[in-house]
């Protein structure tokens, strides 16, 4: 028996997550020290760590890039988790770049808001890497913590609070379920590492097991939850309406994407051989979520609750990629959530640009005549808006174009056109946005965006990636592929 | 760039981006598109004849799933391109006269020059996908052309939207389509799809996907409402989109899919039905319209309606007939629409009981009028006649039943042609001016006059250069869309007296003599009403309205609701493995533990029905005691002995915990909440925890359990493996575990000491700002 502890050597493969996870605890000390640090400083400081996160990233990839399993099996370098370590590192650095107005306008402590940041990013650069599913749990849950603290940081607001004990509780419960559901399928396969799973359920007789079947249902209802897919969803709006806009993106971005990315590993890694049965479930999800999604979207009036909405049916797109489990499904998933963190991002950030205190600025009203007063910012949002629907020249006409066509591929034909249906209907609620923005004349009450050089870079930056995802798409696409074939 | 034809589709997009990007005056922004449009002109009169065929993609866009922007360069997709690019000159030529300097007109110019490049696209794409994008690219180019002029006028929103919906959501159907043929036929390309082998299902999904593309964008029946909403545009934006260009992008697709899919079944079953319908409403609400410029917007859908109704047809000589009518129709309907919006200008007023008499004020005007309105209501000589004739005769080849449909469609939509045709002529022109604006009313400028004036002359020549037109045009562009040449009778003005020609001149005669003599007898109060725009909107709502609905329902609700949902949905799958009970699932049962289960169930039944939180309290613990009870009858003591030790405990915190809230009852509900809903969920988690538990213990292999149960004794010298786990295999997790829970102990009263209670009185609410409560 080999000894449990491991050998240091392969510690080194955890370097991006021990610099992110340090650093982001060293933040927290400063923050407590330095009582007029400034806002500045500390914004700096956890770019700093998101950097150094990334060179150790760059570091270990070549020495373990290439899909060695280290400790104890638990843990798995492989390009596919290379792809998502790299984009969660960028949602983390933009998520920073975005808190900063809303932190120095609340006069929090920015050591302790940043330093749960970095931790919920350490979570997430574990969710990609984890080879086990304890170790896959323990990494959700911490980002999941952090999370609920950032949902809820909004102190004065009772929405804020309101949405951080939702998404406590609600979490809470899917986190026992998904344990629950662990425990069931340790209990039928006897491992918890993935490629054992594989091999155990392959096995003849295994696939008929009921306890492996509730085990399986249960793990699936548990990450479902995570990436906010019908009718796991309902904690979805009152979360992203309550929580502080920047944390609203992180999560709608950040920890959607890598929820899936989880999901993914989970079930195409470790559960193949009853990839007919999930399949059907998804399936049924993935149609349940765009038309829930869409519908519900159509009627708000609160831009964030409408973006929360329309997150949920883009769930449900982002799961036609598992429904068709060939290999377009698998990488197209990949493609369309690289596009959907920069669009979401974006489209939030401008979200940022325009609200107030008090929850002002939030209805569609308030983007009147957008165009005349900030024209990059509402050029912007269009584009982001176009790449929400699915049309040209974007990344999420792209992503989408893939997805439906992995589904048709793997013979999911009426899920893609039932996509393609409530896709022509979120168009109608993402061009009232636009219609606002473009054809409507500004009033008294009409915010006026603020000027905030970082942010309107960040949008830049998106906005920036959201068409060259569109436009040449090609070596992303080479990416995506890479990564998505290095999973056995 | 190597290829020509990229440059052809760059340049009036470059032109357009610089009108909207720099400031330029309207006049100079309307100079540079037009000539960049002059360039893409002779570009594609340069491609003319030259190399035939699909060309190497330029770029290649989507790896992997043969998404590229390649060109195809053949005599029929050059025509297209250099009708777009020729009628793009002059109606950029034209908006410059048209508008007056100041952001709209800018912003439309640019637009406009901007959509003549997707349209440009469009013609020429060879790749399916490459089409598809151009296709949503000029539908997003309508949208705001539509809604130019902003705030002045909401009611262009609404428009703008409606056309956008449908448009738009016809393209994604399209696209679907594509995704089929390629997904399931390896086809990407137009050029590969007359000689791909099809499988039938899959030709008929294709098409029947493609269908609402084409009814949509080319606003047939029942999506035809769209297209006079679209009339809020200026009138250069629905000369060039809506007359002339975008609305026969969906003829343009079926022209391209003619080969392929001419001879399915659905082609004529559909489009015939589809084309008469649209041929004959459209002629019937012209007749009724008193704005002249929805009066051709309705003779544009009616116009649609008859081309689809002659390509539905699917014989060559129909697609021969529906080319040439494409062409004509495009002509002279933007030379119309120009013409509207030149008497716009002059008069102040399209209502056609105000104008009238125009014809001294405006001669010039007045004569292009008359030869675009005699090619639409097809009198000879001029182009109109040739194509109409070409029409008539073609439909009298087809079965018996789709003969008489289109026959019918045909006499009937073209009889109403020639009657709004005369009626539009003459009472804007003719007579006496009817309102003070008409009579004061001066001729256009040259900047108005030269294109309609153009158009005319283009559409006089057409009929005597029959022969020509015969030679250099209709010949190479029908043999190009039906892939060989097709055997025809040579067009030319006259073929001698033949049933056609009879029904052609009974048409024009008895559709003048209708709109002098009939239309008011038969037809005093025209329908006008938005039937379609009203059922859109209607049928909107009702969306809206289910998900505000949905939205409401859980909008705001506690999280225990939300909770039961993901519980109840994450326990029902469960119970599709619900195990049917067995005699052996009862081994152990003994009269004693029956009667410890009723005494249970009677427990439960009093918890439901407390009211006071202490009764609650002790019921809930003697439920607690009771399955004690339980486990000591299955043997298992030592269970008995922790489930005791933690109800006992749980109960005295309860207790302690009871004495800190407000005495008295809680206060019941304003509105009681139903129950029902509880115990379904209740009973779903209940029972399929329970069948949960029946399925475990039933399973096939367990290797945990044998592990453990094996090595229990043998590793650990311990008989119960449960407490064998606890401190010896999982003694390190144990001990950690019970470390955790005492440091979140002492955090827990850092925090309490650092706090008062908000009931203790005040000040807690006082202290730091900002800090932590």
């Amino acid at each position: 028996m080999s000894s449990p502890f491991p050998a240091p050597a392969e510690l080194l493969a955890l370097a991006p997550e021990i610099a992110l996870g340090l650093l982001g605890c060293l933040l927290l000390v400063v923050g407590v020290l330095g009582r007029g640090a400034s806002h500045r400083l500390a914004a700096g400081l956890a770019l700093g760590a998101v950097g150094v996160s990334a060179v150790a990233l760059w570091a270990v990839a070549g020495e373990f890039g290439g899909g060695r399993l280290v400790l104890a099996a638990s843990f798995v370098l492989d390009r596919y988790a290379l792809f998502w370590k790299a984009l969660v590192l960028v949602a983390t650095a933009l998520a920073v770049v975005v808190s900063q107005r809303f932190v120095e306008e609340g006069r929090y402590r920015p050591g302790e808001y940043y330093a749960l940041l970095l931790l919920a990013g350490t979570g997430m650069l574990l969710m990609a890497s984890g080879h086990n599913l304890l170790v896959l749990w323990i990494s959700l849950e911490l980002m999941a913590l952090a999370s609920y603290v950032l949902a809820g940081y909004f102190r004065e607001e009772r929405r804020s609070q309101e949405a951080g004990l939702k998404y406590f509780v609600l979490g809470a419960v899917s986190s026992g379920i998904l344990l629950y559901g662990i425990s069931l399928v340790y209990g039928s396969l006897g491992t918890l590492r993935l490629d054992e799973m594989a091999a155990a359920a392959a096995a003849p007789g295994a696939a008929d097991s009921r306890l492996l079947a509730a085990g399986w249902i249960l793990l699936l209802s548990g990450l479902l939850f995570k990436v906010a897919a019908a009718p796991f969803h309902v904690w979805t709006p009152d979360v992203y309406t309550g929580a502080p806009t920047p944390v609203t993106a992180f999560l709608a971005a950040g920890s959607k994407a890598i929820s899936f990315a989880l999901l993914a590993r989970v079930f195409v890694q470790g559960l193949p051989a009853l990839a007919a049965e999930w399949q059907l479930l998804l399936a049924v999800v993935s149609a349940l979520s765009m038309v829930w999604g869409n519908v519900a979207a159509l009627t708000q009036r609160n831009v964030k609750r409408m973006l929360a909405y329309s997150s949920i049916a883009h769930a449900g797109y982002a799961l036609l990629g598992l429904v068709a489990a060939n290999r377009v499904g698998s990488w197209a998933l990949l493609f369309y959530l690289l596009s959907y963190v920069f669009v979401t991002f974006g489209t939030f950030a401008v979200v940022i640009l325009l609200e107030r205190r008090e929850y002002a600025g939030e209805t569609y009203q308030d983007y009147a005549g957008l165009a005349r007063r900030a024209p990059f910012l509402a050029a912007a949002l269009l584009v982001f808006l176009l790449a929400l629907t699915g049309i040209p020249p974007t990344g999420g006409f792209v992503g989408k174009l893939y997805l439906f066509a992995a589904a048709v591929q793997a013979g999911w034909a009426w899920l893609a056109v039932l996509g393609v249906l409530t896709s022509a209907l979120s168009l109608y609620y993402y061009f009232r946005l636009v219609v606002w923005m473009y054809q409507q004349e500004a009033t008294e009450t009409t915010p006026t965006p603020l000027a905030a050089p970082s942010l309107v870079g960040a949008i830049a930056l998106c906005l920036l990636a959201t068409l060259a995802l569109g436009i040449v798409p090609g070596p992303f696409v080479a990416l995506a592929q890479a990564a998505a074939l290095s999973v056995p | 760039m190597t290829e020509p034809l990229s440059l052809l589709v760059l340049l009036p997009a470059l032109a357009g981006a610089v009108g909207l990007a720099a400031r330029l005056p309207v006049r100079w922004a309307a100079a540079l598109t037009t000539a960049a449009s002059a360039g893409s002109v002779a570009l594609a009169a340069a491609a003319w004849g030259g190399a035939d065929g699909p060309r190497a993609a330029v770029w290649s866009w989507a790896p992997g799933l043969g998404v590229e922007v390649a060109w195809r360069a053949n005599a029929a997709t050059l025509a297209l391109a250099l009708l777009v690019a020729g009628i793009g000159a002059l109606v950029l030529q034209y908006a410059g006269a048209y508008f007056q300097d100041g952001p709209v007109g800018r912003r439309a110019v640019g637009l406009l020059a901007l959509f003549e490049a997707a349209m440009l696209g469009l013609v020429l794409s060879d790749n399916l996908f490459a089409f598809y994008v151009f296709w949503e690219l000029t539908s997003l180019c309508s949208y705001f052309l539509i809604a130019v002029e902003g705030a002045e006028k909401p009611e262009a929103h609404a428009a703008a939207g409606r056309a956008l919906l449908l448009t738009v959501g016809g393209g994604l159907a399209m696209l679907m389509g594509f995704v089929l043929l390629a997904a399931g036929a390896g086809v990407t390309r137009f050029s590969d799809l007359a000689g791909a082998d099809l499988p039938p299902g899959l030709a008929v999904a294709a098409l029947a996907l493609c269908l609402p593309a084409v009814i949509t964008k080319s606003a047939q029946v029942p999506a035809h409402f769209w297209l006079p909403g679209a009339m809020a545009a200026p009138s250069p934006v629905s000369a060039y989109l809506h007359s002339a260009t975008m609305v026969k992008a969906g003829l343009v697709l079926l022209l391209f899919l003619f080969p392929a899919f001419a001879p399915s079944p659905l082609w004529a079953l559909v489009l015939v039905p589809v084309g008469a319908a649209t041929c004959v409403w459209g002629s019937y609400r012209a007749l009724g319209e008193d704005d002249v410029k929805l009066l051709m917007a309705w003779s544009t859908v009616s116009q649609l309606g008859l081309l689809t109704l002659t390509l539905g047809l699917g014989t060559e000589l129909a697609l021969r007939a529906a080319t040439l009518h494409l062409f004509a129709h495009a002509l002279f309907k933007a030379g119309l629409f120009l013409t509207v919006g030149a008497v716009d200008h002059a008069a102040h007023t399209r209502s056609l009981s105000a104008l009238g008499g125009l014809g001294r004020r405006a001669p010039l005007l007045a004569g292009a009028a008359a030869l675009l309105a005699a090619s639409m209501a097809g009198v000879p000589p001029v182009v109109g006649f040739l194509s109409k004739e070409l029409i008539l005769k073609k439909a009298m080849l087809g079965e018996w039943w789709i003969h008489a449909l289109a026959i019918g469609g045909i006499v009937a939509g073209s009889i109403g042609t020639v009657a709004y045709s005369s009626r539009f002529f003459f009472e804007t022109f003719a007579g006496e001016p009817r309102s003070g604006g008409t009579r004061e009313a001066h001729a256009p400028g040259a900047g108005l006059l030269a294109a309609p004036l153009l158009l005319a002359l283009a559409v006089l020549a057409g009929g005597p250069a029959a022969p020509w037109v015969e030679r250099h045009f209709l010949a190479p562009v029908t043999a190009a869309l039906a892939g060989a040449p097709v055997e025809a009778v040579p067009l030319s003005l006259w073929y001698g007296v033949n049933a056609a020609f009879v029904l052609s001149l009974a048409i024009v005669t008895f559709g003048y003599l209708f709109d002098r003599w009939l239309r008011l007898r038969l037809l005093p109060h025209a329908w006008a009403g938005e039937e379609g725009a009203v059922a859109f909107d209607r049928f909107f709502d009702r969306v809206q309205r289910l998900g505000g609905a949905i939205a409401a329902a859980l909008a705001d609700a506690p999280p225990r609701i939300y909770a039961a949902i993901a519980l109840t949905v994450a326990l029902l799958p469960a119970w599709t493995r619900l195990a049917p009970p067995r005699a052996a699932d009862l081994d152990g049962a003994s009269p004693l533990a029956a009667a410890v289960l009723v005494l249970l169930a009677m427990v439960l039944a009093a918890l439901l029905a407390a009211h006071s939180r202490l009764t609650a309290v002790l019921l809930l613990s003697a439920v607690g005691i009771a399955v004690a009870a339980l486990f000591r009858l299955l043997s298992a003591p030592d269970l008995m002995l922790t489930q005791l030790l933690v109800e006992v405990l749980t109960t005295v915190f309860f207790v302690l915990a009871l004495r800190l809230l407000p005495p008295g009852l809680p206060q019941p509900p304003p509105r009681p909440e139903s129950r029902a809903p509880r115990a379904a969920v209740a009973a779903i988690v209940g029972v399929g925890l329970g069948a949960l538990v029946l399925a475990v213990q039933r399973d096939g292999p367990r290797p945990l359990r044998d592990f453990f149960l094996r090595a229990a004794p043998e590793l650990a010298q311990g008989n119960n493996p449960v407490n064998v786990v606890l401190v010896d295999f999982r003694g390190l997790d144990t001990a950690v575990e019970s470390l955790v829970v005492v440091l979140a102990a002492f955090g827990a009263v850092a925090l309490l000491r650092g706090t008062e209670l908000p009931g203790g009185g005040g000040p807690g609410e006082g202290g730091r700002r900002g800090g932590p409560r």
